[in-house]
């Protein structure tokens, strides 16, 4: 009897802990791979159920998608140049050099992964507008009695923005991957005769090509991907396949051609990506030890540490003061009224509920975003350390999957996916927590995964022979063993799905906007009041991700390698 | 863990629960960013009728309407107002309203009612898509005189002068963009001059394209008062000069703005409300209705949105009448014809002027 | 009756056979010692009984339940890991109770236990002490600790002082051997040193090549181990054809045993071979010698250390005592494919 029931029990709890396991995989179909498919019904299947082709026959028959294709292409190839141009010099200085502040700066510019990009294009507006502060500063010298720099929706401040986003995420890849090479070979190659022009060519070039290779791939990635700043401050004259899809779907309504521009979209991203995955094993297999940094010792150290530390403290800080100042003084006149405006909703305002009440409704999203995505991730990552072999490597690649997707065309499968029965979500709260789960699993499971690989196989033994049931073993131990890495994740989740704009432009109801579409809303409207109101909404976005990063940076392992 | 989870899916009940626990006495309004009302109004309405009136303003009217139909049978409210004649084939394709023939609508004259048969949607208020200019600027000396037709935009004279809306995502840029195809004539016509040469010929001019029209005409306008912008001409209303002297703090001995009437350069846009298939409050709706088609709400609609009433009994606001010309000859197009071309020609527009 | 009983076992990973056919039981209470070279297959053989691998063939019983379908977390059976697997981020307290707060314990009961058994293994205060703070020896304790904390029906120690200093390795066989019979605990022992098996169980089972050679008390294999293999591990090398010394057809090796090797007459040995002194090494308590046989064969004996011991070079005579000359079973039929 008592045999029987503890047999039972224990298929019980067996059940319910392969059930804990298998929900992610669920919860993937329903809100991954099923909005996916859903894009593809609707871009090649007609309404009578007949081969439909036409969005792809459009696109390719016409010069206008043509070009935005080639927009898109060129100008992340023209923001990958440019942007490596800024971060390789920068990054051999940092890694050669040992001098004070150093670290501290180093993880300050990567501050610019974690804001939103309405924020970044706040920035660049409140600093390069037409009437932004550089503008009012030549006013002010009297250098010009207009506003001289005219470079508001042009393709050059789209190239600013990116650089700025990008410009750490390269110098970031680049540091580790230099701090990592032990020198040896340099050194091996100048006792076998070679000068130091020879090492520079024949050994140093091609010891870094992998890892050049691997941070211009991320960041055409991240750029072939624009969105919110391509929209923000490109206006109606700019498309990125991002952009297009969006007004395509949600402006003219065109949904076979949306969903084409989306299966484009995907594609070339997956292609990249498999890309840049293939190159970072590369980048991983050269690390051969630690080479110490060197300290200034003649004038040309110095000029070069002053002029890297000057150019990316320009490069990164300025946007980001202009929006603080602009926060507190929009128009020369110092003041808080527009944070006081905040919490007020005049009848002709844009948004229905005071603004301040967005920042609630992003931080509830946040929260519930990232609470999803570790439970989710952790399970994943339990899922796939479990399942050895290729399963588990599929899970693998299926869990990265979102990350290859961007976020628009993610909001654009949720809404034609997730509008019908049996998953009818529309006025649900969980839309856009959802969205953000996905866009956040990623970077739980990068987070999560390694920490969890490298648990000792026995410590795992051992819980189970002093009597854990699995269960047990997982919240007592497992857990407990990767909770920086879990902590790092959810930070991560966290601030993304704070400053999510694509997903939610889509998928925000005009009741409860998220502080991202506020902020957009309120940019895409003239008068002091609303360029105010985006402002100190984007300040005060601007701190909250700040904090999250912070606590990133404090839990972060020393090693962890980047994304 | 458990300690956590409790409190947490509690909140998120609480969360979820929240929008669905609506009062039935509250009636929600989904609009467009333009649209406006006096406070006294709605106080009026809600006197009269017992309903609270809540007001979600959802964009522009393109995505108004899209997101509607993307919400079909699940509305973010219960009356729909803001859906014009050049997106109106769209809504009603989307099934998105429930019939609803108000009694006021014997008042309303016919050739507004566009939806006789079935009645789902109600005519609200109309008026004339038109260029405005800023009088200050053609008055300078030097400056070209006041265009009296669209041709005469593509001339060197009106360069970087003029401020047009997205069509994709701006009501009165569609409009606009179907004053042209009327004026010109749609692209298949083979022998001649096209809206497309005339728009090529626009962008060549330096025409500016805004996404909406408030950022057009309080961004980009030179009129209006109290702004930076640089453009003396605008895609706007025929009524919007009367705005801008009933706004001006004092009475401006000039007209600052003047709109263009002239034959065929206006299109005529006629806004309806409907009932959203799905409200949970059909008889606060159906009340909704009615109250738009009373003098009160009728008489209000001039000075704040800047459009004429349907009801012809409904009195007109004298700053209204002093600087409001309609078009004699303004242009319209079937709406089976809208709806059969509309998304061609944004896309040959697109191309055209987007390049 | 036997309490474990494993009848049969066999166990391949690919092509490779780990185990096979490996059948033995352990009694209420004894130390079974598993004794083989790394690879032997003994540690694979402690990870079937834990339910940590799956079996190929065979049955593994307790009390002649079988236990295929008993999870390991279930089987009430401890294990002691070379590496100690102690959960880094609990104190020593936290450690020991683990066992105790899965089964649901009584706090009280909890903080009992690790008295006791802080107390048994010597470092009776130490808490509270985060385990990285904690030296070799003191970590293989609270390992040992930990896995008897919950009282398992059957504990297991693979390799327990594996990682430690070898001066240390004996002394802790012998409290390990203390705590063990202390606590009464039925016990299998894997190591690859004899000196820690002989000084830990009460029988020792000689694992080569995936089957066990035998099994006996650490006198009766010493006295006579089995096969050559076994002779070899015990560090009896003295192995030679069984033809040197009788009949000249006789096949098959014979282990000359240094323990009843002489270099003079006794009243119960007899003259066994001449042989060469080839080196003498002294080695405090004993003299190692070694020597040729005009076979060319090789023969170690030893000598006590206090006396004077023959020069290199020298001739001598080889004198056998009654139990000197042990036939060798011939090699196990074990795996073939290495």
């Amino acid at each position: 009897m008592g045999r029987n029931s503890s047999a039972i029990r224990r298929r019980l709890s067996q059940a319910a802990f392969g059930a804990a396991l298998a929900a992610p995989l669920l919860f993937l179909l329903a809100f991954f791979v099923n909005p996916l498919a859903s894009i593809f019904g609707v871009s090649f299947i007609r309404a009578d159920g007949g081969l439909d082709l036409s969005g792809f026959l459009n696109i390719a028959s016409s010069s206008y998608y043509r070009n935005i294709l080639a927009f898109t292409a060129v100008q992340a190839v023209i923001s990958t140049a440019v942007t490596m141009a800024i971060a390789v010099p920068c990054a051999l200085v940092f890694a050669r050099y040992q001098f004070r502040g150093k670290s501290t700066l180093l993880s300050l510019a990567t501050l610019p992964f974690v804001l939103p990009p309405v924020v970044v294009a706040a920035a660049f507006i409140a600093l390069l507008g037409e009437r932004g502060l550089v503008n009012d500063m030549l006013l002010a010298i009297g250098a010009s009695d207009d506003a001289l720099l005219r470079i508001e929706r042009t393709f050059g401040l789209i190239l600013l923005a990116h650089v700025f986003y990008n410009v750490p995420v390269a110098l970031r890849i680049l540091v580790a991957f230099l701090a990592n090479q032990s020198g040896t070979p340099e050194e091996a190659g100048r006792m076998l005769g070679a000068n130091r022009r020879q090492v520079f060519r024949f050994i140093s070039v091609p010891l870094l090509r992998p890892a050049l290779l691997s941070a211009a791939l991320i960041v055409f990635i991240f750029c072939f991907s624009s969105f919110g700043i391509v929209l923000i401050l490109g206006g109606p004259q700019f498309a990125t396949l991002e952009v297009e899809i969006y007004r395509q779907a949600a402006g003219i309504f065109n949904l076979p051609l949306a969903g084409a521009l989306a299966v484009v979209q995907l594609g070339a991203m997956l292609l990249a990506m498999s890309a840049y995955l293939a190159s970072t094993r590369r980048t991983a297999a050269l690390y051969s030890g630690k080479r110490a940094a060197r300290p200034i010792r003649t004038v040309r150290d110095r000029i070069a540490v002053a002029c890297a530390v000057v150019l990316l403290g320009i490069l990164l800080f300025t946007p980001l003061a202009a929006i603080l100042i602009r926060a507190i003084s929009p128009d020369g006149t110092v003041t808080l009224r527009y944070f006081a405006l905040l919490a007020q909703v005049p009848r002709a305002s844009v948004l229905a509920v005071p603004a301040v009440q967005t920042i609630g409704t992003s931080l509830v999203i946040a929260c519930v975003a990232a609470i999803l995505s570790v439970g989710l991730g952790t399970a994943l990552s339990l899922l796939i350390r479990q399942t050895s072999g290729r399963l588990g490597r599929l899970v693998d690649t299926v869990t990265m999957l979102p990350l290859a997707t961007s976020a628009v065309t993610l909001g654009f499968g949720f809404i034609i996916a997730l509008s019908r029965p049996p998953l009818d979500l529309r006025s649900s709260f969980w839309m856009i927590p959802i969205a953000h789960t996905l866009i956040g699993l990623p970077f739980v499971v990068r987070s999560v995964l390694p920490s969890l690989q490298s648990i000792p196989r026995s410590i795992n033994e051992a819980a189970l022979l002093l009597g854990a049931r699995p269960a047990q073993r997982v919240l007592y131990v497992d857990i407990p063993l990767v909770r920086r890495a879990l902590l790092v994740g959810a930070a991560f989740a966290f601030t993304t799905s704070l400053g999510e704009f694509g997903a939610g432009l889509f998928l925000a109801r005009p009741n409860t906007p998220t502080i991202s579409t506020a902020i957009y809303r309120f940019l895409g409207q003239p008068g002091i009041n609303n360029y105010g109101q985006a402002y100190a909404l984007s300040a005060m976005l601007l701190l909250v991700c700040l904090l999250c990063f912070l606590l990133i940076e404090r839990f972060r392992p020393a090693d962890a390698s980047e994304l | 863990m458990k300690r956590l989870l409790i409190p947490l899916l509690t909140s998120f009940g609480l969360l979820v629960a929240l929008p669905a626990a609506a009062q039935d006495d509250v009636v929600t309004l989904v609009t467009h960013d333009s649209f406006a009302i006096s406070e006294s109004v709605i106080q009026a309405f809600q006197a009269e009728t017992g309903y609270t009136l809540e007001i979600l303003r959802a964009g522009d009217a393109g995505i108004l309407v899209n997101q509607s139909v993307l919400s079909a049978g699940n509305p973010l409210g219960d009356v729909l107002f803001g859906v014009d004649n050049t997106f109106l084939t769209r809504a009603l394709d989307g099934d998105i309203f429930l019939p609803y023939a108000s009694p006021a609508l014997e008042d309303v004259p016919e050739s507004l009612q566009l939806d006789a048969d079935e009645n789902r949607v109600t005519p609200i208020d109309f008026g004339d898509v038109c260029l405005n200019y800023d009088a200050e600027f053609f008055a300078a000396a030097g400056a070209p005189p006041v265009p009296e037709s669209l041709d005469a935009l593509t001339d060197p004279a009106y360069a970087g002068l003029l401020t047009v809306q997205h069509p994709a995502t701006s009501s009165p840029g569609l409009a606009f963009l179907m004053a042209t195809i009327a004026a010109f004539g749609d692209s298949d016509d083979t022998d001649g001059y096209t809206y497309l040469d005339f728009w090529r010929d626009l962008a060549a001019n330096d025409v500016y394209i805004s996404e909406g029209w408030t950022d057009a005409y309080y961004g980009q306008f030179s009129g209006a008062a109290g702004n930076e912008g640089t453009r003396p001409l605008v895609v706007s209303y025929a009524s919007s000069p009367a705005a801008e002297v009933y706004y001006a703090e004092s009475a401006p001995e000039v007209q600052p703005t003047g709109a263009i009437t002239g034959p065929g350069t206006c299109f005529r846009q006629i806004e309806f409300a409907g009932i959203l298939d799905g409200t949970d409050n059909e008889a606060g709706a159906q009340a909704l209705i009615d109250f738009m088609l009373t003098p009160a709400f009728q008489e209000d609609m001039p000075l704040n949105m800047f459009v004429y009433p349907v009801i012809p009994d409904a009195v007109i606001p004298q700053v209204f009448a002093d600087t409001v010309t309609l078009s004699d000859e303004p242009v319209s197009l079937d709406p089976a014809l809208i709806d059969a071309n509309r998304e061609r020609w944004i896309q040959e527009w697109v191309e055209t002027v987007l390049q | 009756m036997p309490m474990l009983s494993v009848r049969h076992l066999t166990k391949s990973f690919g092509t490779q056979r780990i185990l096979d056919d490996i059948s033995l039981e352990v009694s209420a209470g004894q130390i079974l010692a598993l004794l083989g070279a790394s690879g032997s297959g003994k540690s694979t053989l402690l990870r079937c009984i834990a339910g940590l691998e799956p079996l190929d063939a065979g049955e593994i019983l307790w009390q002649d339940v079988p236990l295929q379908n008993t999870p390991s977390h279930e089987r009430g059976f401890g294990l002691v890991f070379q590496d100690f697997a102690l959960f880094p981020h609990m104190t020593v307290a936290e450690n020991i109770v683990f066992g105790l707060r899965m089964a649901g314990k009584s706090a009280a009961e909890q903080r009992a236990t690790v008295v006791t058994l802080l107390k048994l293994i010597g470092l009776a205060g130490y808490d509270g002490r985060h385990v990285d703070t904690l030296s070799g020896g003191q970590k293989q304790r609270v390992a040992l600790a930990r896995s008897l904390a919950p009282r398992p029906r059957l504990l297991m120690l693979d390799e327990p002082l594996g990682s430690l200093d070898a001066v240390l390795r004996e002394q802790l066989a012998i409290d390990i051997r203390a705590i063990l019979k202390e606590t009464h605990t039925t016990a299998l022992y894997v190591t690859h040193d004899l000196r820690e098996a002989f000084a830990s169980a009460d029988a020792v089972a000689v694992m080569q090549d995936g089957v066990i050679d035998q099994i006996g008390t650490p006198q009766e294999l010493f006295s006579r181990p089995r096969s050559a293999h076994t002779a070899r591990l015990l560090g009896l090398t003295n192995i030679l054809p069984a033809s040197l010394f009788g009949d000249a057809s006789q096949t098959g090796d014979v282990l000359l045993h240094a323990a009843h090797l002489r270099l003079a007459a006794e009243a119960d040995s007899r003259p066994l071979a001449q042989a060469v002194v080839t080196r003498v090494t002294y080695e405090g308590w004993r003299h190692r010698i070694d020597s040729k046989l005009s076979s060319s064969h090789e023969v170690t004996l030893y000598q006590d250390g206090s006396k004077p011991a023959p020069q290199s070079g020298e001739a001598i005579t080889l004198h056998a005592g009654p139990d000197a000359l042990i036939p060798l079973a011939p090699a196990p039929a074990g795996r073939t494919t290495r």
